[in-house]
């Protein structure tokens, strides 16, 4: 009577590794292949293109769609510009600068004729240090280029809130405003900085993917901000000229 | 100096496009050519020992005080003299904090804490090329500092730092270089912060940000009015 019932019984040890295994092959179940993942996302990533006045090139980078006709990249991609092309395979889409934070580096894009699909938003609190990540941007002007990596550390500002997911996916220039996905294909980063010194390998950095949520309210903060200041100077200038 | 002010060399990457963004990004840093004495907006013209003035600089009686570290890298024939100034707002009224040559580093100075300061970090290179760095911060009392100092070909450089945890070296808070291509004393509100690493990142009204000095300047042609 004993034998069989302790036969269906299962350990402690036994059942924690039924578990781990069940846990293994969901995440497996979950998790795409380096080519799976760039089939889904890569048509999401376009080429950004910033424009002088007089219709010349100042730099590029990259955008990531994160909604209808909504992209997001790095405010320096953007820097000092008068006009900003979307690109993937045809001529340039003109985009318009929809939102930004400067502070975090992060700018809004939106251009009608861009209909990719938007990327899902992970979640950079349930990354761990060591599993894969993907980047994928247009790194010196080569379109769409995928490498791959691990999420390295966390990097913190002083008072220990998260700046920075630190990869070792390899980014260069053109990569700014690019995502950096995980394995299950949804957006945890753009990647931002890169260090470039001779001595120094495969340190690279996204902005967290939670800035992207933080957009609209902090852009509407700031833009609150920079127009009542300006009412404010401009109603002293008046009132100094009576 | 390299070694201190980026260990990482950490770069944010836009491609490109052209010269002057990679020369704006090797000369990053770079605050002031090296001047002849008699050119207009170098500094007060050293005399034959390098020296602004020969007074040196004194903490008031009970103020309290912050730590002055000064470095240099330097050729044989280039010394350096770090100097507070009486004025911090009008740089004015230079007085000796310190200095070194290759050969002698300096000694650690004193600073008076919670009071608005400037220093001028002057290079002397035979014979008697001037390059000077104008900083303007406000000292934390118990904190200890490094004016961190380099001359390379294209001008001369000092960086301070905030070296009060040793493993963890940033940009001094709140540090303004003051002299400015054409303007040896530049106004607070037009003086630049110092160069930072963006992977120091900061706060701004309680959240997470990677520069909390960044304006939207350079978005102005592309912001709909």
């Amino acid at each position: 009577m004993t034998r069989p019932l302790a036969s269906k019984r299962r350990s402690p040890s036994a059942r924690i590794a039924l578990l781990c295994a069940g846990l293994l092959c969901a995440s497996a179940v979950q998790a795409l292949t380096p080519a799976e993942l760039f089939a889904k996302v890569s048509p999401s990533i376009w080429k950004v293109v910033a424009l002088d006045a007089d219709g010349l090139p100042l730099g590029q980078g990259s955008a990531v769609v994160v909604g209808p006709h909504t992209l997001v990249t790095n405010c320096h991609v953007l820097a000092k510009a008068k006009r900003v092309l979307l690109k993937r395979d045809g001529p340039g889409l003109d985009a318009r600068l929809t939102a930004w934070d400067v502070q975090r580096d992060l700018c809004q894009l939106s251009a009608e004729g861009v209909d990719a699909p938007a990327v899902p938003l992970g979640e950079t609190a349930r990354l761990a240090i060591g599993q894969p990540a993907y980047a994928i941007g247009h790194p010196r002007g080569l379109d769409l280029t995928m490498s791959e990596g691990l999420v390295s550390s966390f990097r913190r500002n002083a008072e220990g809130q998260l700046l920075l997911v630190q990869t070792s996916a390899a980014i260069s220039g053109g990569s700014s405003g690019g995502g950096l996905f995980d394995e299950q294909g949804s957006l945890v980063g753009l990647t931002t900085i890169g260090s470039v010194a001779a001595a120094t390998q495969n340190l690279n950095f996204a902005i967290p993917a939670e800035w992207i949520k933080d957009l609209p309210r902090r852009h509407q903060q700031a833009r609150s901000a920079a127009l009542a200041a300006q009412a404010a100077a401009s109603a002293s200038a008046s009132a100094a000229s009576r | 100096m390299p070694h201190l002010t980026q260990p990482l060399s950490p770069r944010r990457l836009p491609l490109g496009i052209g010269l002057a963004a990679t020369l704006a990004m090797a000369l990053l840093g770079c605050a002031a050519p090296e001047h002849g004495p008699t050119a207009g907006s170098a500094p007060p013209a050293p005399t034959a020992s390098g020296a602004l003035g020969n007074a040196a600089y004194i903490v008031p009686k009970g103020s309290p005080t912050a730590r002055l570290v000064m470095r240099a890298k330097l050729q044989a024939d280039e010394q350096y003299n770090v100097f507070v100034l009486d004025d911090a707002l009008a740089c004015k009224g230079a007085k000796r904090a310190g200095g070194g040559t290759p050969q002698q580093p300096a000694t650690p100075a004193l600073l008076a804490a919670g009071v608005l300061t400037t220093l001028d970090y002057v290079v002397i290179k035979a014979p008697q090329r001037v390059c000077l760095v104008r900083w303007t911060f406000t000292p934390e009392a118990g904190r200890s500092y490094l004016l961190d100092g380099v001359i390379a070909p294209a001008g001369c450089m000092a960086v301070l730092f905030d070296v009060s945890q040793p493993d963890q070296i940033r940009t001094a808070a709140g540090a303004l270089r003051r002299n400015l291509p054409g303007q040896a004393c530049a106004p607070l509100a037009q003086s630049l912060p110092a160069p930072r690493s963006p992977l120091e990142g900061g706060q701004s009204e309680g959240e997470a940000v990677l520069n909390p000095a960044a304006t939207a300047a350079d978005l102005e042609g592309l912001i709909a009015p």
